[in-house]
């Protein structure tokens, strides 16, 4: 033991002190009285205690421990630690799977009380350094020392839904290890990685099962709804009942006998009156994740799409147009301004109307010279060549206009020249002039111009028609997303529909927000498990509502899975220690040691007073 | 022993409202206000006294009252003259506390005293230290007898020590059935008082005892190792003094001790019909003879 402040030992001088003090004081002090009489007889009504004499020891050999307490708590004992100075890297699983609980506690809880009791009890000048290993991860804790600081920024640290990107954790690990060797790198997964050997693995899986809805579809059969879902349970075999809602409403239910791991397919055939927009599968158990307990299956509306075409030899488009189910197609040869409107998509082939509608998309086939919509000018019909697909300008829409087209000795024999093309860009060629042209204002209704006249073209002749006209109409009704279910982690692309001027989203737990999209779109990361609803809105007051769901990664409801091997480099393994010497200041127990022997003073000094 | 002046004026006039109570009959010899257990045949004229509701209006002396227009009785050699006696212990004890005890012992003497010649009684102060009584000044009589005891009341020295049994036995003239006998002391002492007042009833003396006690024996603030040194001791060596380790706890006794004590004088006064009067030597005389004294019955 060292004193850091010896000169604190000079209030030793306090004992001889207080001896003096006792020898002064056990002097008899005289006083005159009138008569000792009643004194005297006084000493029958004393109670019987301990002799003066013992008490007054006691309480001397307390002063003097409080003088020496006193003297060695202000010199500062400390006492010199000797230990290793060492550097943790450690990575944290994070995804859905770590949410397994036992015991009350999650995986992912576990593993942060792990990280806790290092941090408690690694020698004073190590550091941590704490790797957060979900889909993106990150380096929560960069090279903290304090245990209380490392408790702080830990219990912010939240367990994801989606999956775990060990191989990137790992090489944030390695830029961590390259610069040195000494660290000691700790990982806390759920799943078996083969690690280098100089990596320890805790393995936070316990005796937890789970159970789960991996993926629900439904169709139409016979005039009934068949809906399947694939149900799987890890950890045992069990028998779980499964609930079937159609719009919101319990329809059936079953019990499902599950062998463990062994994925089982469940499947009702229910009559419904009513058009289906809800499919939910769910069960009732405490297993180790709830997140994945239910799935819902939204579907698509099934209404046509309204199309309304214009022309005096409709034969092609209307062949094609009434082959697909999902068109309902009105033809007229002529129609006025007041009839043009509440269809989805305008064909007008070889007609110009005076006044174009603006509720849906529009298609102009074989345009006249009257035809200047958006900055476009035509000029008279020329010779035709080979038709092929134009140079790629790098759009979405041109990909979806041009997706799986090939344009093989397809060839028009006249076309009309565009002179400006204004606010279009040129989807097909002939020869080297647009053949086929797209507007590119997103704000405006779609418009697409075919420069030729089908009849003065082979196309009709050819499967690509079909797939080009497939293509215009995915162009001209674009969908706010692609898919209704989509898992954790995946982003999502909002797509904002032609008029529309606001935004919002609806997260599973109830937030709303109006993000700004940009060029037409809003790009969102899944980071919650549910269902989530978009709104647009447009001119009038009419909004269009759409939702979809984000479930957990399959993989993750298996929470026994195994992963490929990630390895982390070990170059050299140093033998070398960095040891520190610390002083551990103890004069907080002389502190205690002296509250105490003051108490003990004062109730022997209380007792013998009262 | 520098002179007191305790009894003044003021002093006696406080006293004028109340007399003596007597409650036995007297055997005495001259005039005096009190009945007697004989009656006596001579009609020689003794003295006057101002007249008193309750007087025998038939010795309403009426040519005093043509003259100064105040009622006054005529005292004849037949009625019978009480003899009191005061005994006060002038032990060193009683020379100590603040105010002095020696002070209000005194004056408590001389109330009896007034008292007692206001009544045309006689009065004698006896002053008891060591084992002897000493006759202060004489057997006083009448009024103008007040203020030479007053004065040599002032002079009385309070010293030694006083074995009262012995003290009050060795009295020359203790008188029998014929007046009150009072004991002014602070009975702190291992000499048997009751010895004396036991002598006293034997001598058919009407007995009254008047303890003097002092604040700071009835509150004593001494704390810690103390040597008690007891105002009566000749020397240091002297058993009267004491070591004690006063605490709390010792305080506490020695409260226990003082009520033991006074519990033991009530006792054996109420057993024996004694008044038993205990005044604190910082009490008005007033309080004494108008509160206290009235309770015990010792005025009236």
């Amino acid at each position: 033991m060292i004193f850091l402040n010896i000169l604190g030992l000079l209030a030793l001088i306090g004992i001889p002190i207080l001896i003096i003090i006792y020898i002064i004081k056990s002097k008899y002090e005289d006083h005159k009285v009138s008569s000792t009489y009643i004194w005297k007889l006084s000493r029958k009504f004393q109670k019987k205690r301990l002799p003066r004499r013992f008490r007054d020891m006691i309480l001397f050999i307390l002063q003097l421990l409080m003088i020496a307490a006193a003297a060695f708590m202000l010199a500062r004992p400390a006492i010199m630690e000797q230990g290793v100075v060492e550097e943790h890297i450690i990575v944290v699983d994070a995804s859905a799977s770590m949410q397994a609980q036992a015991d009350g506690m999650s995986r992912f809880d576990r593993a942060l009380s792990m990280v806790h009791e290092t941090a408690k009890t690694m020698f004073e000048g190590s550091t941590i350094s704490v790797i957060i290993a979900d889909d993106e991860p990150e380096c929560y804790i960069e090279k903290m020392s304090s245990a209380s600081e490392i408790r702080a920024t830990m219990n912010t640290a939240q367990c994801g839904y989606g999956g775990c990107n060990m191989e990137k954790a790992m090489e944030l690990a390695q830029s961590m290890y390259d610069a040195n060797p000494l660290a000691q790198v700790t990982v806390y997964s759920d799943k078996e990685f083969a690690f280098a050997e100089n990596v320890t693995v805790h393995n936070m899986a316990k005796q937890e099962w789970n159970a789960a809805v991996l993926s629900v579809d439904a169709f139409a059969q016979g005039g009934k709804i068949v809906v399947t879902g694939d149900v799987v349970c890890y950890g045992k075999s069990t028998g779980i009942i499964f609930t079937l809602e159609i719009n919101g409403r319990v329809s059936d239910a079953q019990l499902v006998e599950l062998e463990d791991s062994v994925s089982t397919q469940v499947e009702w055939n229910v009559s419904v009156d009513e058009a289906v927009s809800t499919v939910k599968v769910s069960f009732d158990e405490a297993d180790a994740i709830a997140a994945d307990n239910s799935y819902t299956l939204f579907r698509e509306a099934a209404d046509p799409n309204k199309v309304l075409l214009v022309s005096e030899y409709p034969l092609f488009l209307q062949k094609l147009f009434e082959a697909m189910d999902d068109c309902e197609l009105t033809v007229a040869s002529g129609i006025s301004a007041e009839q043009m409107s509440g269809f989805d998509v305008y064909v007008f082939d070889g007609k110009t109307p005076d006044a174009f509608p603006t509720d849906g998309a529009i298609w102009v086939i074989n345009p006249d010279e009257k035809f200047n919509q958006r900055g476009m000018e035509i000029s008279d019909a020329i010779k035709g060549s080979y038709m092929t697909v134009a140079d790629d300008n790098g759009t979405e829409e041109f990909a979806k206009l041009t997706n799986g087209l090939k344009f093989d000795k397809i060839a028009a024999s006249k076309f009309r020249q565009v002179v400006k093309k204004g606010g279009f860009d040129v989807i097909l060629k002939c020869g080297e002039l647009p053949a086929l042209l797209a507007s590119n204002d997103k704000q405006d209704n779609k418009m697409l111009v075919m420069m030729f006249d089908l009849h003065d073209t082979n196309l009709a002749m050819h499967g690509e028609f079909i797939l080009l006209v497939r293509n215009m109409m995915s162009f001209s009704l674009p969908k706010m997303i692609d898919k209704r279910t989509y898992n954790v982690g995946e982003q999502v692309t909002v797509t904002m529909l032609p008029k529309s001027r606001q935004l919002v989203t609806v997260l599973p737990d109830g937030t709303e927000s109006s993000p700004v999209p940009e060029d037409g779109k809003h790009t969102m990361k899944l980071e919650k498990c549910g269902a989530y609803t978009l709104m647009q809105s447009f001119d009038e007051g009419e909004t269009k509502t759409i939702a979809f769901y984000a479930s957990i990664p399959s993989s993750e409801s298996n929470i026994f899975g195994a992963e490929d091997g990630i390895k982390i480099r070990t170059d050299s393994v140093s033998t070398q220690v960095q040891t520190e010497e610390t002083e551990l200041e103890i004069w907080k127990l002389f502190a205690i040691v002296l509250l105490l022997l003051m108490l003990a003073e004062w109730v022997v000094y209380y007792r013998s007073q009262f | 022993m520098a002179k007191r002046k305790i009894i003044d004026g003021a002093f006696l006039s406080a006293l004028d409202a109340v007399s003596l109570n007597v409650h036995k009959p007297v055997n005495g010899y001259m005039g005096g206000n009190h009945k007697s257990k004989s009656y006596g045949s001579s009609i020689e004229f003794a003295d006057f006294r101002e007249y008193t509701p309750g007087d025998d209006i038939r010795r309403i002396d009426w040519n005093l009252y043509a003259r100064i227009e105040k009622f006054y009785t005529k005292l004849w050699i037949d009625e019978r003259q009480m003899h009191n006696h005061v005994f006060i212990d002038t032990s060193a004890s009683m020379e100590s506390g603040e105010p002095l005890k020696s002070d209000m012992a005194l004056k408590l003497a001389m109330a009896v005293g007034y008292m007692t010649l206001r009544d045309m009684d006689r009065v004698s102060f006896f002053q008891l230290k060591n084992d002897k009584c000493t006759d202060v000044c004489g057997t006083v009589m009448g009024r103008e007898g007040v203020y030479t005891t007053a004065e040599k009341l002032n002079t009385v020295d309070f010293s030694e020590d006083t074995d009262m049994e012995k003290a009050v036995k060795s009295c020359m003239t203790p008188g029998y059935a014929n007046g009150i006998s009072v004991i002014i002391s602070d009975f702190f002492t291992e000499s048997d008082w009751k010895a004396a007042v036991e002598y006293l009833l034997y001598l058919k003396r009407e007995v009254v005892l008047i303890q003097v006690v002092s604040p700071q024996e009835l509150n004593p603030e001494i704390d810690g190792k103390a040597f008690l040194l007891d105002s009566e001791a000749l020397d240091i060596e002297d058993e009267r003094n004491v070591k004690f380790d006063i605490d709390r706890s010792a305080i506490k006794a020695y409260y226990a001790a003082l009520k033991y004590h006074a519990d033991d004088m009530k006792k054996f006064c109420i057993s024996r019909e004694i008044p038993l009067i205990t005044v604190r030597s910082d009490e008005s005389i007033e309080t004494i003879m108008y509160k206290k004294g009235l309770e015990a019955g010792l005025v009236k």
